[in-house]
Parts: C-alpha cells; sequence; structure tokens
C-alpha cells in the first residue's frame, strides 16, 4: 500500500512539472498586444490502457469471500475433521492483482466512452505434511466486463487529469452479479505512450497504475 | 517522458502477485499431535477423578492427614458429607452452580475387597464416572465407560499405582481404551505394559483443576485411529521423556 501512496506522489509531482505555458503575450513594434491561448487539440481517438490494480473489498467478497472468510480454525471442526485437516498445511496465497485491459474513443475532449475488462486471481493450495506434495488447490478467479465513461477535466499536452465510473457484471464461479468501478481521481502523463496512476473505488481496486497508448485508426 | 513510462512498468510488475497469506507450517506430526491430544484430554480427567476415591479411602481408613492433604489440594472449599456407604464432595462452579462427586463405598473397605463407584450429580443429571477396586500402593483398576446417549462413547480401563507425593498426587498408568464415534471413527489406544504413563497430578487449588498437558513425564502409548467414512487407518507411538515432551515413532 505504501509504495501505490508513494508512486502517486511522485507520478503527480512530476506531472505538475510537465505542464506547458497555455498562454502566451506578444506585443508587436505597432504597441499591438496578441495574446495567444494554447488549446490543445484532441487529435487522437483511441486510447488503450492495460493496468494493474491493487486489492478492494469488492475483489476480495469475489475471490475470498470477504478475505479469510473460508478458513476455519482447527480447534473450531470436529474431531475426524481435524485430522484430516492436520495431515495437510496450506501454502502462501498470492493475489495476482486486478489487471485490466480498456478502450475509450474520444467523443468530445472532455468525454471519453469505452469498455473495461478485469481479471483477477488468489492461488492457493493445500500440500500434504508428510511427503509435501500438492493435495488441493484453492485457486479462485473472477472477470468482469464494464461500459465505462471518463471525464476529462485537465488537458493539456502532455498530462491530464480525469474521473471515470463504470458498470458491468462480473463472473466468478458462482452466478455473474454486478458490479462498478469508479476512478475518483486518475492522471495520465505522455503523449501518445503514456503512464497513469489513478485512486478509485470498486473492483478495479483502491489503487491502480499502468500504461496505454493514444493512436488514430488508419484512413 | 520515458523515465515516467519505466517508472510506470517496474512499479506494474513489482505491484503484481501480492501474498496476502503466509499460510501455515509443514508439520509432519501434525495429525499426531491432534490424536494423542485426544486421548490425553480424555484420560486425563478420568486419571484426576482417582482424588476423589483417594481422599474416600483416606477417610475410610481413618488416615486423617493423607485426607487432609487430599482435600487441600484439590477441592479445599467444598463441603463434605460423610455416611456409612458414600461421601458426598459437593464443589461450587464458576457459574454459580455446585457440583457433587458421590463416592458410594457400599460399607465396604477397598481393602476388603470393596467395589466403589463415583458419580458425578449436577443438577437433576447424574453421570457414573466409573468403578475403582484395588488400594493405595498396589495396581488399582479404574473403569469408566462414557457416552452420550447418541453417537459418541469412550470406554477404557486402566490401572493406577498411585502415591500422595510434596505436590499431589503421582500415577503409573497402565490399560487401553477404546473412543468411538458413529459413523464418523473410531480410536483406540494402548498404553505399553512394560512402560507405563507417569503422570503427575499436582494442583495449586481451587474448586476445579485445570487440564495440565504437559504432566506425563514417561511412558510410552499406541494409538490406532480409524476413519470410518474414507475407511483409512493411521497408527502412532508416542514415548513421552522426563521432561514431559514427547516423541512419535
Amino acid at each position: 500500500m505504501r509504495r501505490f501512496i508513494l508512486l502517486f506522489l511522485v507520478l503527480l509531482c512530476g506531472t505538475v512539472a510537465a505542464q506547458n505555458r497555455t498562454v502566451t503575450r506578444e506585443v508587436d513594434e505597432n504597441g499591438v498586444v496578441t495574446i495567444t491561448k494554447y488549446i490543445p487539440r484532441c487529435d487522437t481517438r483511441h486510447d488503450l490502457r492495460l493496468s494493474i490494480g491493487s486489492v478492494s473489498l469488492m475483489s476480495m467478497l469475489y475471490l475470498d469471500e470477504g478475505w479469510g472468510h473460508e478458513y476455519t480454525s482447527i480447534s473450531a471442526l470436529d474431531f475426524r475433521n481435524q485430522i484430516k485437516r492436520a495431515d495437510s498445511y496450506s501454502s502462501a496465497k498470492y493475489f495476482t492483482g486486478v489487471i485490466s485491459l480498456s478502450y475509450g474513443y474520444n467523443l468530445r475532449r472532455w468525454l471519453q466512452l469505452g469498455g473495461t475488462v478485469n481479471f483477477a486471481a488468489i492461488t492457493d493450495s493445500y500440500k500434504d505434511n508428510i511427503t509435501n506434495e500438492r493435495v488441493e488447490n484453492h485457486n479462485k478467479y473472477f472477470g468482469s466486463i464494464m461500459p465505462t465513461v471518463r471525464f476529462i477535466y485537465f488537458r493539456r499536452e502532455k498530462v491530464q487529469f480525469y474521473s471515470s465510473v463504470s458498470l458491468g457484471l462480473t463472473i466468478t464461479s458462482y452466478e455473474p452479479t454486478v458490479c462498478y468501478d469508479a476512478t475518483l481521481f486518475g492522471c495520465s502523463f505522455g503523449r501518445n505512450l503514456f503512464g497513469f496512476a489513478e485512486i478509485g473505488n470498486g473492483i478495479g481496486g483502491w489503487g491502480r497504475i499502468g500504461i496505454g497508448y493514444r493512436f488514430n485508426s488508419k484512413k | 517522458m520515458k523515465k515516467y513510462i519505466i517508472l510506470a512498468l517496474v512499479a506494474l510488475f513489482s505491484l503484481s502477485s501480492c501474498v496476502l497469506d503466509d499460510g501455515t507450517t509443514r508439520d509432519p506430526n501434525k495429525a499426531n499431535e491432534v490424536l494423542v491430544r485426544k486421548v490425553i484430554s480424555s484420560l486425563s480427567p478420568t486419571l484426576r477423578n482417582v482424588k476423589y476415591i483417594l481422599y474416600a479411602d483416606a477417610v475410610v481408613e481413618g488416615r486423617e492427614s493423607d485426607a487432609k492433604f487430599i482435600k487441600s489440594h484439590y477441592f479445599p472449599n467444598a463441603t463434605i458429607e460423610t455416611a456409612d456407604d458414600k461421601i458426598t464432595i459437593t464443589e461450587s462452579l464458576s457459574n454459580n452452580q455446585s457440583m457433587q462427586s458421590v463416592v458410594t463405598t457400599g460399607g465396604v473397605k477397598l481393602t476388603e475387597g470393596g467395589s466403589w463407584t463415583l458419580e458425578e450429580v449436577s443438577g437433576d443429571k447424574t453421570i457414573l464416572v466409573g468403578t475403582y477396586t484395588g488400594v493405595q500402593g498396589a495396581e488399582c483398576t479404574f473403569t469408566t465407560t462414557y457416552t452420550n446417549g447418541k453417537e459418541e462413547s469412550e470406554d477404557y480401563s486402566v490401572k493406577i499405582l498411585y502415591s500422595l507425593v510434596s505436590n499431589g498426587i503421582k500415577m503409573k498408568v497402565w490399560g487401553a481404551g477404546d473412543m468411538e464415534l458413529k459413523r464418523s471413527y473410531t480410536m483406540s489406544f494402548t498404553i505399553d505394559d512394560n512402560n507405563p504413563l507417569i503422570h503427575y497430578y499436582s494442583n495449586t487449588g481451587g474448586s476445579r483443576d485445570t487440564f495440565y498437558y504437559i504432566n506425563y513425564f514417561g511412558g510410552a502409548m499406541n494409538i490406532a485411529y480409524t476413519d470410518l467414512v474414507d475407511n483409512t487407518s493411521r497408527e502412532v507411538n508416542i514415548l513421552f521423556d522426563d521432561d514431559g515432551d514427547h516423541i512419535y515413532n
């Protein structure tokens, strides 16, 4: 968690420093003042992003049934199941992070429409106490697909600030359920090839970072 | 700009696959430990019920100092009622209730071949804890049968050679027992005849004793377990040492 916060702060400072001046003022020999305001053109239509997100309550609800909920203390089991549980031990539990792939189309300079696909998994297994061989897998996965609306409220040549909201379906081993994701504050830096960092809420995790590419379709 | 991209890529990979839980430690003897604890948790209370028999025996035989020693160590606040054929020991429980341990002697001393019974009376429930024959200093037999009337039962017979020592009761224990939970498992234990369990039952006082798992300082025991659902069996031999530790064979 600390790594996410530190990284986000570093990127934020860098993006502020990377801003171009947007207004120029020139006076010619005749005393005519010319004020030029630079407005970056929205000359790329397509936006493709790959990111990884941190753990969130929602992702844990889908993967771990509430973070450790499935794990019952051995002492709480009946004797026969205590013996069975004692025959094995659990390996470390790894979380892949929420891997997201999203596409956005710039309808306006401030509005982007698109979609996002997420994937996350927890890998976990039980191994035999005597032979150390794997006896049981407890891997869990989920995938989600959501349309996304992104609002860009600060756009410069190399920096953008934005927020977004997504609503869709999550597919797990159970029935599909409705899920949501929101980027409360996002910052991208770069022109065509860019990096970005976000703070959000929902299935994507509370903190996300990634890279993206902006392009136009070939005519 | 490239610096930012590279930074993002490094962060992307370094932040993936985080460890949510370290898991548990591998322990090849974990299942054996569960078996041993099950047997000990059933056997030890049985052995400790001997205190009531010892007390009653001391009272019946007129050994006042022994009776005083046992009462002060194991049930100092209990009230005692003595009759010709039984001795009732009433102890207060922590939940403001009381429990009676009734030793029925039938008016026959153990030295005269008597067979005594020990019952626990709590409220309107009376449980026969076991029957007892023999005398202090000789091998005495203590047989106990427990069933909850439904699915679970325990049945074992142990011989105890006991003596009063400075910090309580020292016992040498031989015998065997069976435990069963219907449609789940069966388990049996056998104490090595040539290597009896050495059990110290000491207590600092209080109305109820505490289960001391480590108070076995010698002896060997075999435990056999059968899972009735999976139809699998296992067996473990355990050896207690002088320090109260144990190893598995």
